[in-house]
């Protein structure tokens, strides 16, 4: 379905973010759907939820939860009410559990810390204090980590260039590209 | 050494200069690309002005240039090229190679109608100087040229061997070209001069 990503600077500045919506998932809910119904946009596919009684829950896949009232359009969809701002609302009220949870949690993957609405928020937070904050819909642990572990890959790369200001906004379309390719594959 | 044929010759060639890199010491090639970036970045803050900025690194390879040649010779005790063909085939297998690990492809430009003097040009397909980096788009307009000092070590260099040449990047990848491509061309051999006075 679709993801929000941010990376959020040290200084509570974001410096970069991203709205992704993935064709994997779409297209694995659509397996429990008859064949005739396949549709390959996934902006389609949500008005097919929408019609489905209980199409999507029959199946167990991860996505049928996505959905629980049968509304195709969720709370910060990004063509419903309020959509990118209540996602960018929900990632910075994050921020303070993510600071949080730091102190506990040893490692650099912090797992889903928050939960709004359908959505919920997983972070990693690098060496560097810089949160890589994503808003999912759909659980796939495995899938999100490596996700947000390649960020932070490429996101030292970027840190890397000279010309790279510490804690500036990420304008670079590699970085771009690196990040739409790595969602694609993990989401 | 004109009866080697130029297979036997580049093997010699190799060889001297893989030689020579596992007897050098090393460094760590992400500190020495920093180091060159971090340079780079500050003479831009210093100067303000991209084409101070190329000047300046072609000043400061230009001052390498001139005691490296000294080290080089020193360490692998090489004789006079025979021409200046061999002096490209030189600089690549073992001069770059011992100094910078890489090896740049070497396409010679023989003497024609078009180029009254001999040139060759070094392919890089990677540069330890410019790992990591993207360079933003006003110093694209600006035009910088990242790896200028290499053009000026070139240049100071071969100068102190009695060639005098002039080096010049023509396409650069980080501006966006297809390829990175150094190209050398002989201006004159310099004669021995006295110092005045003398």
């Amino acid at each position: 379905m679709s993801y929000y990503l941010v990376l959020v600077g040290t200084l509570d500045n974001p410096l970069y973010e991203a709205f992704l919506t993935s064709t994997k998932s779409a297209s694995s809910t659509i397996m429990s759907v008859p064949p005739t119904l396949n549709s390959p946009s996934p902006s389609t596919s949500f008005s097919i939820f929408g019609a489905l009684p209980t199409g999507g829950g029959g199946g167990g896949t991860p996505s049928a939860t996505g959905t629980p009232s049968g509304s195709n359009v969720g709370y910060g969809h990004k063509n419903g009410p309020g959509g990118r701002h209540v996602m960018q609302l929900v990632a910075h009220a994050s921020l303070d559990v993510v600071e949080d949870v730091q102190w506990g949690n040893g490692g650099m993957y912090l797992k889903s810390i928050d939960k709004f609405h359908e959505w919920t928020v997983s972070a990693w937070l690098t060496p560097g204090g810089v949160k890589i904050i994503l808003l999912h819909e759909l659980k796939n642990d495995e899938g999100i980590r490596l996700f947000l572990q390649e960020t932070w890959e490429t996101y030292v790369k970027t840190l890397l260039n000279p010309f790279h200001e510490l804690n500036s906004p990420i304008r670079s379309p590699t970085f771009d590209a690196r990040v739409k390719a790595s969602a694609k594959k993990h989401l | 050494m004109s009866s080697l044929n130029p297979l036997a010759q580049a093997n010699r060639h190799k060889a001297i200069g893989d030689d020579l890199f596992k007897k050098s010491d090393k460094i760590n090639a992400e500190l020495f690309s920093l180091t060159y970036g971090a340079l780079v970045v500050q003479l831009i803050k210093d100067y303000e002005d991209y084409d101070e900025v190329n000047k300046q690194l072609d000043k400061m390879g230009y001052n390498i240039g001139v005691r490296l040649i000294e080290d080089l010779l020193a360490r692998t005790g090489l004789g006079r090229c025979k021409d200046f063909a061999e002096v490209g085939e030189v600089m690549s297998k073992i001069a770059f190679r011992s100094l910078l690990s890489i090896v740049p492809t070497v396409i010679q430009h023989p003497v024609s109608a078009t180029q009254p003097q001999p040139a060759f040009s070094l392919i890089f397909e990677e540069n330890p100087l410019t790992d990591f980096v993207e360079l933003p788009e006003e110093a694209v307009e600006g035009g910088l040229c990242y790896a200028k000092i290499l053009e000026g070590v070139i240049r100071g260099s071969l100068e102190m061997i009695q060639t005098s040449v002039t080096a010049q990047i023509i396409s650069d990848t980080l501006r966006g070209d297809e390829k990175t491509e150094l190209k050398v061309t002989l201006v004159r051999y310099l004669e021995e001069e006295m110092p005045p006075g003398e």
